[in-house]
């Protein structure tokens, strides 16, 4: 007798998964069986799957037990985070809120709900649920590094600071461990909280402290390239120019050449026009708009955003003539550049599971296993597709955003320079002896060397130490008929 | 007696010299009378006057110099347009690359957050 229910709610669950993703967790829909039944077999089938090391598959059935049941055991909470542990927080991502709130034993899920408000811009209630976290659960390090950010991000700088120091202190202890790197993350978080102090004083106003926790920030760490960037913002408010411009040419070396941060560019037009340099600011404004524009547009057309294609962005990693398609530009490149970055690192982790947990579910699982898993696996896919869209949709908005800003500089220029030329102060006319523009200063030398000549080298140790050697034109009258003739051009 | 006679004999020339003067009054006016009367309806000896040919070329002739008074035009009072609010513009508006200057990373912060590790 006991055999046959057991059938039955068997029998319920399938039908369950039959149905649509969407209906399957909208808030609104009632269980079709007796919600503590449905609930107590999902429970129980969750607990199986565990056991068989199909933990996606457990996530799936633990979901459908936190949507039929309103209250969560301390079991079911234990459960619950040991299936976090090893499938870390993407299948549990889209239950609503008032579910999720409901789960109070769980150590881990108030990171769930905090992600979940993060995404939502909600920052407030996230910081909230990420100080539930404490330091026993598994996203206690991250939850660090998420309050370091949010408190930056809403202003608040005695707690920023503080957070920050946290991060780095138990970051610092965690990654002297050497547990597994993908798992502990203490690497990446030590090297993004180090950041993190650096723009903290960036943005509170103490230049020289920003200066100097940006040297921080080791040459060989995934955030060294964007840090390279940030500092330059940081020697642009010094009105160190030269510096500004070296550390954004760096990207020009065949090390960085992945790299293309559009917001460098500006660092680099806006420092050639203090240093009354217009030739070489329209340089840079023509060549990112017939370059980098464009490209944009091309990429938009190829992957028509809206269409609902399988997956395109995910498929970009997986399959390589969808990547061909993209052809040689930034874009191609950004790949890279993705691939290197921690978040992208953990989905390759996870999905190398999930696509194990496939092959072992083939083996041992039920019918039923294998409609839950797939589900799972449908799910882990968007996530994936999402990440990689995200980043582009960014890229490509900050590329129309730099370009509408440098058609506003353009437009300054030019009547700079007409008001300029017919200024009836008199100028000085400084002679100036044209010297290679890119010497660099700073850097190693032979004793009986005084510059070091620039002929396009790149050294991997001296990467972010380059200085090119420009001077001031301000004072300059010709340089307004030299800019005017190269403008005609 | 004497007086008497002085007296008619003055009274005499006053009125011979004034009916002298009203009968030459009386002679001008004849004269300009019967010039005027010679000149209506009769053509003058101008024989190339284009009116009376019939021809339509009109000839007209403007004084070359002429004479205002500016002095007597002039009013005397007090100014009332907003004078003061007009200004010269003296100063061009400058290139300010300040507006372009970043003033946080957060979103790049955000950036970082948004990935999950």
């Amino acid at each position: 007798m006991k055999k046959k229910l057991n059938y039955v709610f068997m029998m319920f669950i399938f039908v369950f998964f039959l149905t649509e993703k969407s209906s399957l967790y909208g808030q609104n829909e009632t269980a079709i069986s007796p919600p503590n039944r449905t609930a107590k077999m999902a429970y129980q089938l969750a607990f199986k799957a565990y056991k068989k090391n199909l933990y996606f598959t457990s996530a799936s059935y633990m979901k459908l037990f936190l949507m039929q049941d309103g209250e969560v055991s301390v079991g079911a909470a234990k459960l619950l985070d040991a299936i976090l542990v090893n499938t870390n927080i993407f299948p549990f991502l889209d239950i609503p809120f008032s579910v999720l709130a409901g789960v109070n034993y769980s150590k881990n899920i108030s990171f769930v709900i905090a992600k979940k408000y993060f995404f939502k811009r909600d920052y407030p209630n996230a910081i909230v649920y990420l100080r539930k976290i404490g330091p026993r659960s598994k996203y206690f390090l991250s939850a660090q590094h998420h309050l370091a950010g949010l408190y930056q991000m809403i202003g608040e700088k005695e707690q920023s600071d503080h957070f920050i120091s946290e991060c780095l202190k138990h970051a610092s202890k965690r990654r002297k461990t050497k547990q597994d790197i993908i798992e502990e993350k203490a690497e990446y978080i030590f090297d993004s909280c180090q950041s993190m102090r650096a723009r903290h004083w960036y943005k509170f106003g103490s230049n020289d402290n920003a200066e100097a926790a940006f040297k921080k920030v080791p040459l060989n760490s995934y955030v060294f390239p964007q840090t390279l960037f940030e500092s330059s913002w940081s020697y642009y408010l010094k009105n160190d120019f030269q510096r500004a411009i070296g550390k954004n040419i760096t990207f020009q070396s065949p090390i960085l050449e992945d790299y293309f941060i559009p917001e460098s560019e500006l660092v680099k037009t806006l420092s050639y026009l203090e240093l009354c340099l217009y030739e070489d600011a329209i340089g840079v404004m023509r060549f990112f708009d017939k370059e980098t524009k464009s490209k944009v547009n091309d990429f938009m057309k190829e992957f028509n955003l809206r269409s609902g294609a399988d997956y395109p962005f995910a498929k970009l990693f997986t399959d390589k003539s969808q990547r061909l398609k993209l052809g040689d530009n930034f874009f191609n490149r950004q790949l890279n550049v993705i691939w290197t970055r921690p978040g992208f690192q953990t989905i390759k982790y996870y999905l190398q599971r999930i696509n194990n947990e496939k092959e072992l579910i083939a083996r041992v699982g039920t019918p039923y296993d294998r409609k839950a898993f797939a589900l799972a696996y449908r799910d882990f896919l968007e996530f994936f597709n999402d990440f990689v869209k995200i980043k582009f949709v960014k890229m490509a908005k900050s590329i129309i955003k730099i370009n509408n800003i440098f058609s506003e500089i353009e437009l300054d220029v030019y009547s700079s320079i007409k008001y300029q030329l017919y200024d009836e102060k008199a100028k000085v006319q400084k002679k100036v002896d044209e010297p290679e523009k890119f010497y660099v200063k700073n850097i190693k030398r032979d004793t009986r060397q005084y510059y070091w000549n620039f002929h396009g080298e790149f050294w991997a140790d001296e990467l972010g130490s380059y200085i090119p050697y420009l001077d001031s034109r301000c004072s300059d009258k010709n340089i307004y008929m030299r800019a005017i003739k190269n403008f005609e051009k | 007696m004497m007086k008497f006679v002085t007296f008619i004999f003055l009274f005499s020339m006053l009125n011979i010299f004034i009916f002298k003067n009203i009968s030459i009054a009386k002679d001008t006016e004849k004269t300009t009378d019967s010039k005027n009367e010679s000149e209506i309806g009769k053509p003058s000896d101008n024989s190339t006057d284009p009116t009376v040919l019939g021809e339509e070329k009109v000839i007209y002739e403007y004084k070359k110099e002429d004479y205002f008074d500016f002095d007597a035009l002039s009013v005397k009072g007090e100014l009332l347009t907003p004078g003061d609010l007009t200004t010269k513009a003296t100063k061009r508006v400058k290139f300010n690359p300040k507006k372009y200057v970043r003033k946080d990373f957060d979103e790049y912060i955000e950036d970082d957050l948004m990935e999950i590790y």
